[in-house]
C-alpha cells in the first residue's frame, strides 16, 4: 500500500500500516460524506489522540482518519452550563480553557491527550465515577457522521438510541464531529491530596469506598499482596482559577528486557510509593497534576521494553473481591509483576450498551508485553467474565472474542443499532475484526433471533 | 488479528499435511485460535484436523492443489479468508522430496518440479497480494538449507527450493512498508513423515524445534531463518567451499 503509515497504540505492543489522511478544519458534509466514499474494501476508523493502550484506533491496511485538527471551543452557555468543542479538542486543552472562565468538566481521564471524540467513543470515566458517572453522560448532544444517514443529531431525547450507541461505541457508529459538554463550576484550580497507606486489600478496599463517599476524587494504588495507598481529593485554595505552567515531562528511554514490569524492579518501586505516602501524606497539586499523572512520563510504554506495554483494566461487581485479590497475587507468581495497579470504585452504569464502568471496583494492571502472559490473563478473562464482570475494551488488545457476550451483555442490541446506522460496514478498526465487534454473520443471527 | 501479546488469531497452513507446517501451526495457535489446513488428501487432512483441534481452537480443511492453476490458489486464499476474517499468518509448506533417481522420465520432473516450485512460487506471490491488500500478516515459506547448496541426489529438489527461497525473499522486500511481512525458514533435516528412512546428518532436528524458533522469530524482525540456528554460519561455509571438497563432505549424508 503507498504512503501508508505505521500506527501504534499508546502501549506500543500493537500497530499496523494504513493510510492516514487528516481532513481539513470544518467541510462541508457533502466532503464528509466523500470520505465514507474513498473508504475501499478495508474501511476507515476516526483516531483521536491516540491515547488508546492497543488498537481500537488502528486499521490495517486501509484509512485511519486523523481528527485531531478537528478543534474549536465555543463559549460557555452559563444557562445550560455546557460548551461546545470539535471532536480533535482534547481535554487538557479544555479543562485548562474553561479554568480562568470558573468552569471545568466533570469527568476527565488520566490523560491530557484524549481527544472529545476519543472520550465519548470510550465513554471514558474519570477518579469520581460515584458522583458523576462517565464522559458520555455530560454530553448533552453531538453531531455524528454516520455512513448510512449522513450527519446525525444524537442527544438524550434525539436519536436517543444512536446517542447510547455511540458513547463507548468505539468509533464504529459513526464519526464523531463535535460535541455539546455539559460542565461544573469550578473553585480552584489547586487541589489537595491525601495520601493514606493501608496494610491490606480488605482495608484498601474498605478505605477507598469511604474516600470515594466524601471525597471530590478517589483513587487507590496498590501492591502485589494488596497493601495499597488510597488518595482522595478535594479543591483548596478556592478563587485561584488560573492554570499554572505544567513542567514538560521527561522523555523517557526504551528500556531493554521487560524493564520496570521486572519483579525485583516493581517490587523496589512499590515500597518506594508506600515510604513517600507514609513520610509526606499531604500535597497541594494542580489540577492538571491530579488528573494527568503519567503524562509526567511521555514514554511510560517504552519504560516496559522494547515491545511495549499491555494494560488489563476490569471491573469486578462489589462482593467480587477476591477476583482483585487473584489478579493481583495470580500475575505475580505466575512471573508477571505489575508495572502499576491502579484501583477505582464503580457507582451506577449508563444505558450505552459498550459502556465500561458498572457498578463495583476497577483495577488496571499495566505489564510488560510477552507472550507468555497470555494463558495467564486468558485464565484472568474467565474469573471475571464468571464474577459478572468485563474487561475495558478501549485499554484492550488480547481479550478473546467469544467472552465478549457474557461481558457485555448489551452486545447484540448495539450491534443491531451499529448495522442501522453502518449496514455496508465502512467503519473497521483492527479492535473490530480482532473481537469480530461487527461481524456480519453475527449481527445476522442476533437479527435473525430478534425477529 | 495479532495481539498485543504477539498472538494470531488465524493461521491458514498451504500443505496441511506437513509435519512441520502443523508444529508451527500448533506452536502459533498454543491456547486459542482459528486454524485452516489447505492441502491435497482429505482424509490425512481430516485426520491431522482433528489431531491438532483443542478447546479453543477451530480447526478446519480447505482444498488446495499446488498442480491447479494459479486461480485456484487465489480461490483458496479468499476461501480461507472468508471462513475467519484476515489471515495472520500464512505457513507455505508445499513439498514433495524425490531422490533424483526416481524421477525417471521427463513428465515426471515436470510433475516435481511443478509441486516444489511452481505451485509454491505462485503461492507465495497470491499470499503476499493478501497480505499487502490487508496491510498486516506475515507468510511464513518453508525452504531448505538444501537453496543454499544442492545435493547431488536431489538437484531438482534443491534447485526448486533455491528459486523459491529467492522469489520469496525478494517478495519480502517488495512487502516493506505494507505491514505484511515475509520470513523464509530455512530448516535442516528434520525428522519427518517426508525424510523417514534416509540417513540423519549432523544438526538433524525435529518438527517440534523448528516450530518453535519460527515462533520466536514471529515476535522479531527476521526475514531469513536457520533452523537450528548454528546452519547459518555452516551453509556459509558450505556455499564457499570448492566443489570437490563438497562432494567429498556430503557422502552419506542428506539434506
Ligand atoms: C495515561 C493514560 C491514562 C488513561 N486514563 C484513563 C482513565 O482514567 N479513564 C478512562 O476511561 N480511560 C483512560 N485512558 C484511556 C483513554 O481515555 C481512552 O483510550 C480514550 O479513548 C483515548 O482517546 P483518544 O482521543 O486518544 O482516542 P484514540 O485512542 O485515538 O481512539 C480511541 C477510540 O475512539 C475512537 N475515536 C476517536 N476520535 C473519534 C471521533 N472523532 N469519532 C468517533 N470515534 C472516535 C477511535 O476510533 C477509537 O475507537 C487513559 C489512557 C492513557 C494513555
Amino acid at each position: 500500500m503507498q504512503n501508508s503509515t505505521l500506527v501504534e497504540g499508546w502501549g506500543r505492543a500493537t500497530r499496523s500500516r494504513a493510510t492516514v489522511v487528516t481532513p481539513g478544519q470544518g467541510g462541508t458534509d457533502e466532503d464528509w460524506a466523500a470520505v465514507f466514499a474513498g473508504a475501499g474494501s478495508r474501511g476507515l476508523i476516526a483516531r483521536g489522540g491516540g491515547r488508546s493502550y492497543g488498537d481500537a484506533a488502528q486499521n490495517a491496511g486501509g484509512l485511519v482518519l486523523d481528527m485531531r485538527g478537528q478543534g474549536g471551543i465555543g463559549t460557555v452557555d452559563p444557562v445550560t452550563a455546557t460548551v461546545e468543542a470539535g471532536a480533535g479538542v482534547t481535554v487538557g486543552e479544555l479543562v485548562r480553557h474553561l479554568a480562568p472562565r470558573g468552569w471545568t468538566l466533570p469527568v476527565v481521564p488520566g490523560s491530557a491527550g484524549v481527544t472529545v471524540g476519543g472520550a465519548i467513543a470510550a465513554d471514558v470515566h474519570g477518579k469520581n465515577h460515584r458522583r458523576h458517572g462517565t464522559f458520555g453522560a455530560q454530553v448533552a448532544a453531538m453531531s455524528v457522521l454516520t455512513p448510512a444517514y449522513g450527519p446525525m443529531e444524537m442527544s438524550l431525547t434525539v436519536n436517543a438510541e444512536q446517542f447510547w450507541a455511540t458513547v463507548g461505541g468505539l468509533g464504529l457508529t459513526g464519526i464523531i464531529r463535535r460535541a455539546r459538554l455539559r460542565l461544573i463550576p469550578l473553585g480552584s484550580w489547586w487541589v489537595t491530596t491525601v495520601d493514606d497507606e493501608q496494610p491490606s486489600l480488605d482495608r484498601v478496599l474498605e478505605r477507598l469506598r469511604a474516600v470515594a463517599a466524601t471525597s471530590e476524587h478517589a483513587v487507590a494504588w496498590v501492591d502485589h499482596g494488596g497493601a495499597g495507598v488510597v488518595t482522595g481529593a478535594r479543591p483548596a485554595r478556592l478563587g485561584a482559577l488560573v492554570p499554572g505552567r505544567v513542567a514538560a515531562g521527561r522523555r523517557t528511554p526504551v528500556l531493554p528486557g521487560r524493564g520496570i514490569a521486572w519483579p525485583p524492579v516493581s517490587a523496589a518501586a512499590d515500597r518506594v510509593r508506600r515510604f513517600a505516602a507514609r513520610i509526606r501524606p499531604r500535597h497541594e497539586r494542580s489540577l492538571a497534576e491530579l488528573h494527568f499523572p503519567l503524562d509526567a512520563l511521555p514514554g511510560w510504554a517504552g519504560l516496559h521494553g522494547r515491545r511495549g506495554l499491555v494494560q488489563y483494566q476490569f471491573t469486578v461487581p462489589f462482593g467480587a473481591e477476591d477476583v482483585l485479590a487473584e489478579a493481583l497475587h495470580g500475575t505475580r507468581s505466575a512471573g508477571f509483576a505489575p508495572s502499576l495497579s491502579v484501583l477505582k470504585l464503580f457507582a451506577e452504569a449508563n444505558p450505552a450498551p459498550l459502556s465500561f464502568p458498572a457498578p463495583g471496583w476497577s483495577l488496571a494492571m499495566d505489564f510488560a508485553a510477552r507472550a507468555a502472559l497470555a494463558p495467564v490473563l486468558d485464565r484472568l478473562d474467565e474469573r471475571v467474565a464468571a464474577a459478572g464482570g468485563r474487561v475495558y475494551l478501549v485499554k484492550d488488545s488480547r481479550v478473546r472474542p467469544d467472552l465478549l457476550d457474557a461481558m457485555y451483555p448489551g452486545l447484540a442490541r448495539w450491534r443491531a443499532v451499529r448495522s442501522m446506522l453502518d449496514p455496508e460496514h465502512r467503519l473497521v478498526s483492527d479492535l473490530a475484526r480482532r473481537l469480530r465487534l461487527t461481524d456480519q454473520r453475527i449481527s445476522d443471527l442476533v437479527e435473525a433471533g430478534h425477529a | 488479528m495479532r495481539d498485543g501479546l504477539g498472538r494470531p488469531q488465524t493461521v491458514l497452513l498451504l500443505g496441511g499435511t506437513s509435519g512441520i507446517g502443523q508444529a508451527i501451526a500448533g506452536e502459533l495457535l498454543p491456547y486459542a485460535g482459528n486454524l485452516i489446513l489447505a492441502g491435497r488428501d482429505p482424509e490425512a487432512l481430516a485426520e491431522a484436523a482433528q489431531r491438532l483441534d483443542g478447546p479453543r481452537r477451530q480447526v478446519s480443511t480447505l482444498h488446495y492443489d499446488a498442480l491447479a492453476p494459479a486461480a485456484a490458489t487465489v480461490d483458496a486464499l479468499a476461501t480461507a479468508a472468508a471462513r475467519y476474517g484476515d489471515l495472520d499468518v500464512i505457513v507455505l509448506a508445499v513439498g514433495v522430496l524425490a531422490e533424483e533417481a526416481a524421477l525417471t522420465d521427463t513428465p515426471a520432473v515436470e510433475q516435481a518440479m511443478r509441486t516444489n516450485l511452481l505451485g509454491p512460487l505462485l503461492a507465495v506471490h497470491a499470499a503476499a497480494a493478501r497480505l499487502r491488500a490487508q496491510g498486516h500478516g506475515t507468510l511464513v515459506v518453508l525452504s531448505s538449507v538444501a537453496a543454499v547448496r544442492t545435493r547431488d541426489g536431489l538437484f531438482s529438489y534443491g534447485v526448486a527450493k533455491s528459486a523459491l527461497d529467492v522469489y520469496a525473499r525478494r517478495i519480502g522486500r517488495s512487502l516493506r512498508g505494507s505491514g505484511a511481512r515475509v520470513l523464509v525458514v530455512r530448516p535442516g533435516h528434520v525428522r519427518t513423515r517426508m525424510t523417514a528412512g534416509l540417513p540423519e546428518p549432523p544438526f538433524t532436528t525435529g518438527p517440534a524445534e523448528v516450530a518453535a524458533r519460527v515462533g520466536r522469530a514471529l515476535n522479531g524482525r527476521a526475514s531469513l531463518i536457520h533452523s537450528p540456528a548454528v546452519l547459518r554460519p555452516v551453509t556459509t561455509v558450505l556455499r564457499m567451499l570448492p566443489t570437490a571438497l563438497y562432494r567429498r563432505l556430503q557422502e552419506g549424508t542428506t539434506s
